[in-house]
């Protein structure tokens, strides 16, 4: 897929006096390791160093977005609740693993898997509490993406977000009827966790050059959203699917990108060498196409079906390259 | 510092009608400040202008209302 016409990085709104970088406050070059900073979406209303933006983003986006948020608002009310008293032991949690995503999946997941919730996982300032995430993912509809970055791309990730969310909301109400605390995550502009990390343990998938996940699935064409549970569960295993193979040669993300926001090279952020895009640069157009997602739509493993085979290419590739005499080149 | 777990006893419809009027808020933020607020960015935009962010005063995300104490 390749943009058509994307509008160019020229802005008609910004700062006169801007604040402070975007990339200072995410740990741009920070070779410590720190919890994240929140600096553009908004959790609980906070005065954020990106403010006036994040405000004139949420008030510019169309309504035929807008009204998804509207509705997920409503039925986030829903994200927690009162635990049944009765609780059921649960002995094996290899087993209430798959009931739990036998369950997720029946309510409409595409992807799920299990993850322990680490400082990592949660920005600055928050504190866990729930020591599970069941993450949940959903493709997005790849005709409606083909779009970006258009009004009608947007509008499709905050359907899918709010259909992500009602899975976890349901997925929740059924683990509190189990007589265990769990609250839903599914508000991509007000969380209090960080999805990416917890799905790339929970077997997602990988963090690509363009800083979103691609899973062998779905490719990068997917939205997130979590629940956060004490429920005992067995957990999931990162997966190896082969993205840096072909992220670290590969250029369609950071040559499509039209603010040119994308490093072709790992980044030390917060303690960690990887993929990383410039804030700074991005987020001006991100509010422009009212969230872009152009990088996401162009990137090879995106393209319907594709993954498998291209990830059985790549690994195949490292084994023959790391063992030259077991075979040739494949192609 | 704010714990994840703070489970909640359980919403009462006083709550999901605040919930209801916040929304109410939210949409009519949306259409009329928020709608005056894109005519003057389209016009800027329409004239090579730039609309100053920081020049605006006190901004409001869309989704404030949700955030307001009752």
């Amino acid at each position: 897929m390749r943009p058509t016409a994307p509008p160019p990085p020229r802005y008609a709104f910004g700062y006169q006096k801007p604040p402070v970088s975007g990339n200072a406050i995410n740990g741009l070059g920070e070779r410590q390791a720190s919890r994240a900073r929140k600096v553009f979406h908004s959790s609980s209303g906070e005065p954020l160093a990106w403010k006036a933006l994040d405000d004139f983003f949420s008030v510019i986006n169309p309504w035929r977005v807008v009204r998804h948020v509207i509705f997920n608002t409503w039925q986030l009310r829903r994200s927690d609740g009162p635990v049944r008293a009765a609780r059921r032991e649960v002995a094996d949690p290899r087993a209430m693993a798959e009931e739990i995503k036998a369950a997720a999946r029946r309510l409409g997941a595409s992807l799920v898997g299990v993850a322990e919730v680490t400082d990592e996982d949660l920005y600055e300032g928050r504190e866990p509490g729930l020591r599970y995430a069941i993450c949940l993912g959903m493709p997005m509809d790849r005709a409606e993406m083909e779009h970006a970055p258009q009004a009608r791309a947007a509008a499709e990730v905050m359907r899918t977000y709010r259909e992500i969310a009602r899975v976890a909301v349901r997925l929740a109400e059924e683990i509190r009827a189990m007589g265990w605390p769990a609250r839903a995550y599914g508000n991509p502009n007000s969380t209090d966790i960080l999805m990416i990390p917890l799905a790339v343990r929970a077997g997602f998938g990988e963090l690509g050059k363009h800083g979103s996940m691609i899973g062998v699935e779905h490719g990068s064409n997917f939205r997130l959203a979590a629940v956060l549970t004490d429920l005992p569960l067995s957990l999931d295993s990162p997966v190896d699917i082969a993205v840096d193979d072909l992220c670290l040669v590969c250029r369609r993300c950071v040559d499509d990108c039209p603010p040119r926001a994308i490093f072709d090279e790992k980044q030390w952020v917060r303690g960690q060498r990887k993929w990383y895009v410039d804030f700074d640069k991005c987020i001006p157009y991100f509010v422009k196409t009212y969230g872009c997602a152009i990088c996401i739509e162009v990137c090879p493993w995106s393209e319907p079906g594709r993954g498998p085979s291209l990830s059985a290419q790549l690994l195949e590739r490292r084994r023959a390259q790391a063992s030259p005499s077991d075979g040739g080149t494949p192609t | 510092m704010r714990t994840l777990n703070a489970s909640d006893p359980g919403r009462s419809i006083l709550q999901d009608l605040r919930l209801l009027r916040s929304i109410g808020s939210m949409v009519l933020q949306y259409w009329i400040q928020g709608g005056r607020l894109r005519r003057e960015y389209r016009r800027r935009e329409a004239r090579g202008e730039t609309l100053w962010l920081d020049a605006l005063g006190e901004t409001q995300h869309r989704e404030a209302p949700l955030h307001r104490k009752p």
